[in-house]
């Protein structure tokens, strides 16, 4: 333990936000230090009784996904928001703080704030709790992301007035009206931009009798996705193995066929959106009425998707700055805040 | 809306949207069914009354929208709301300056490591040291300590050419013959009556009186005594007899107590346990540090190198020559007497 605070004394405090798709850092003073995908590589060694090393991280880690021999398997240890493999999880961690704790003389041990879904289970906190310490982090503490990604997009949340904030991940949408530094309504839907890849890969093999990768359906919805008809028709070429013949093929794919693959996890959200309207108090729906949504995480991007909120709730829908770094610039806000105004004040684990 | 339409973006975000608007021959009303907006909320931000609408993070998502919407690229117009805001409060988002924290790869981190890796070191070598000292009285003593016998303390006055008066420098054990003058002695062979001591050795005495005879010849002679007072008495008096190196040890042991007094010509391990199982030395003696122990008899020694240390006990020679082993090694028990006998 002293030897940790001793070690503290090197580190910086982090805010990450360990998403589904991708990794963020954030330190104290430096902004986001760190963006990369939550990826790793494993390399299966035969000669030492099977066993395992981790053979890249990230960026290098995502580009081998679907292109790995049968030694290695690239995989995303997160999924829908929370961990699925807790040892590499823990392995990924602490590569990445100690990347971002570059030419130290002592291994870092920073206090960390971590945001997970704010429906998370317990057991799921518990897992990237013990991750993160596992990882070298001397604290922890959890905030949940719709509270990071309100803070973060610099909406006033410690205002006696209702905010609403709906973050799509790559794992989770979470929606969450806030007043007076506390939620007072979340929800969150295991829907997100994997949900999003899925049905596009879903709809091609269905509609064009063709296979593609997770790589490709995520170039497509990053390309030609919309969540809205626009008013111009956009076209991508793509190629996938035809289920039929068995060999590579290529055909051409259109936004509007991508909108219709995406149709059930948009409406998932939506939903979600309404639901969430319908349990909000109503002298804080009136604010949201008159304020309107705010719109964070990876699924912002997605081209017209505050047009869909906004046509099916009637609402001003308005994307955050920078959408995709919202939650962890909210979670490094929330770390000097609990150091100006003390532990309490956020409604942490 | 076409390339060579391009608004003036340096005016202000709500009149830049609102002449687009006005261009492209919308209404407010209908921009309002579009995105939602209230028409307070339109009229407020296309005359850029910022006051009266939410905070920043609204106005540049309402900036946004509009902009998206007329087709224009909103960034500029974010960019001039932000200049025009610069001062405007932003609630949640962090605009203080915290303070960098301490790395270690800095030059004056490193140093500050150092030093106090140095310091604890040092620390650790003086408690070492210190610790390593243990019961052992501090005292300078001739390479040689003589070998007198108790006879020594009565010689005639006839041996004095032996022991000229300057020679016998004493000094306090606890070094508080501060008012006395150091002098240094040239070698010299000391011979005396009772016991054969001739050895070079560099000397540091302390004189009361060196004026007193400076024609003595020079004695080889490193020596402390116990009593300084006493000491000094000697040499102060230029006629009497200069008490012999013999009488200087029979005068500790007698102050003392049961003195064991060690001299190695050569480094050995030595154990000296007393009776009272206080282990008066468990270590190292080296060559030419004398090493003065007070215990209570019998002592249970043992010595790594038995030819190679000499032991003198209450003054007197101690032969433990029986108890040397092949290997060179003595393990044997010194009795109040000065007998000694084979160690249990």
């Amino acid at each position: 333990m002293l030897l940790k605070r001793l070690r503290g004394l090197f580190s910086t405090d982090l805010s990450i936000d360990l998403g589904t798709a991708n990794t963020l850092i954030y330190v104290r003073g430096r902004g986001i230090v760190l963006n990369e995908p939550s990826a790793v590589a494993i390399r299966t060694d035969p000669g030492h009784n099977g066993s395992r090393r981790i053979e890249a991280y990230g960026l290098e880690a995502k580009r081998m996904v679907g292109r790995t021999p049968q030694h290695i398997q690239a995989v995303r240890p997160m999924r829908d928001g929370v961990i699925a493999d807790f040892n590499i999880t823990e392995k990924m961690l602490q590569h990445f703080i100690k990347k971002v704790h570059d030419a130290r003389f002592f291994r870092p041990s920073p206090r960390v704030l971590v945001c997970v879904p704010c429906g998370a289970t317990q057991v799921e906190r518990r897992a990237i709790r013990e991750s993160a310490i596992g990882a070298g982090a001397r604290q922890v503490y959890l905030v949940d992301e719709p509270m990071a990604a309100a803070v973060g997009a610099g909406m006033p949340v410690d205002e006696p007035r209702g905010s609403m904030v709906l973050d799509i991940g790559g794992g989770t949408s979470e929606v969450a009206v806030l007043s007076l530094d506390g939620i007072v309504y979340s929800a969150s839907v295991r829907i997100g931009g994997d949900r999003f890849d899925e049905a596009i890969i879903n709809y091609v093999r269905r509609n064009f009798g063709a296979l593609i990768g997770e790589a490709t359906a995520e170039r497509i919805k990053h390309e030609i996705g919309s969540a809205y008809p626009g008013k111009e028709l956009l076209e991508m070429e793509v190629k996938g193995r035809n289920l039929s013949e068995g060999v590579p093929r290529s055909f051409t794919v259109n936004s509007n066929e991508v909108l219709e693959a995406l149709q059930e996890p948009l409406y998932g959200i939506v939903a979600a959106v309404k639901k969430a309207l319908e349990q909000t108090p109503p002298e804080l729906g009136a604010d949201v009425a008159e304020r309107g949504i705010m719109l964070t995480g990876g699924g912002a991007l997605l081209r017209d998707m505050d047009r869909l909120i906004m046509e099916e709730t009637g609402l001003p829908v308005l994307i955050a700055e920078d959408p995709l770094t919202c939650v962890t610039r909210g979670g490094g806000r929330i770390l000097e805040l609990i150091d100006e105004r003390g532990r309490d004040h956020f409604p942490l684990d | 809306m076409t390339e060579s339409e391009t608004p003036d973006l340096s005016a202000a975000p709500g009149a830049v949207l609102a002449a687009e608007r006005e261009s492209q021959g919308l209404s407010r009303q209908e921009i309002c069914d579009q995105l939602n907006f209230t028409e307070t909320v339109l009229a407020k931000l296309e005359a850029d009354d910022y006051a009266a609408l939410p905070p920043p993070a609204f106005v540049k998502g309402y900036i946004r929208s509009y902009a998206r919407y007329l087709e224009i690229d909103p960034e500029p117009l974010i960019a001039r709301f932000n200049e025009a805001n610069a001062d405007a409060p932003e609630p949640a988002v962090s605009t203080g300056v915290v303070p960098p924290e301490a790395r270690s790869s800095d030059p004056l981190m490193r140093i500050a490591t150092v030093a106090v890796a140095v310091v604890l070191v040092l620390a650790l070598v003086y408690w070492w040291l210190g610790n390593n000292r243990g019961s052992v009285v501090d005292s300078v003593l001739p390479e040689e300590t003589p070998q007198s016998t108790p006879s020594d303390a009565g010689a005639p006055a006839g041996d004095d050419s032996d022991f000229p008066p300057d020679s016998e420098l004493f000094r306090d054990s606890a070094g508080t013959a501060t008012e006395t003058e150091q002098a240094t002695v040239s070698a010299a062979p000391l011979q005396s009556a009772e016991a054969a001591v001739a050895a070079p050795a560099a000397v540091v005495a302390t004189s009361v009186n060196q004026a007193a005879d400076q024609s003595a010849p020079a004695t080889p002679v490193q020596a402390v005594a116990q009593d300084t007072a006493e000491a000094a008495d000697a040499p102060a008096d230029a006629g009497a007899p200069a008490p012999k190196l013999s009488d200087v040890a029979a005068a500790a042991a007698d102050v003392a107590g049961n003195v064991l007094l060690l001299q190695a010509t050569e480094a050995s391990w030595v154990s000296v346990i007393d009776a009272q199982q206080q282990r008066l030395m468990y270590g190292m003696l080296t060559s030419g540090t004398p090493r003065k122990l007070e215990g209570v008899p019998p002592f249970d020694i043992i010595l790594g190198v038995g030819d190679g240390i000499s032991i003198n006990y209450n003054g007197e020679a101690v032969d433990f020559s029986s108890h040397l082993r092949s290997n060179r090694t003595a393990r044997f028990v010194l009795a109040a007497d000065g007998s000694t006998s084979k160690l249990p």
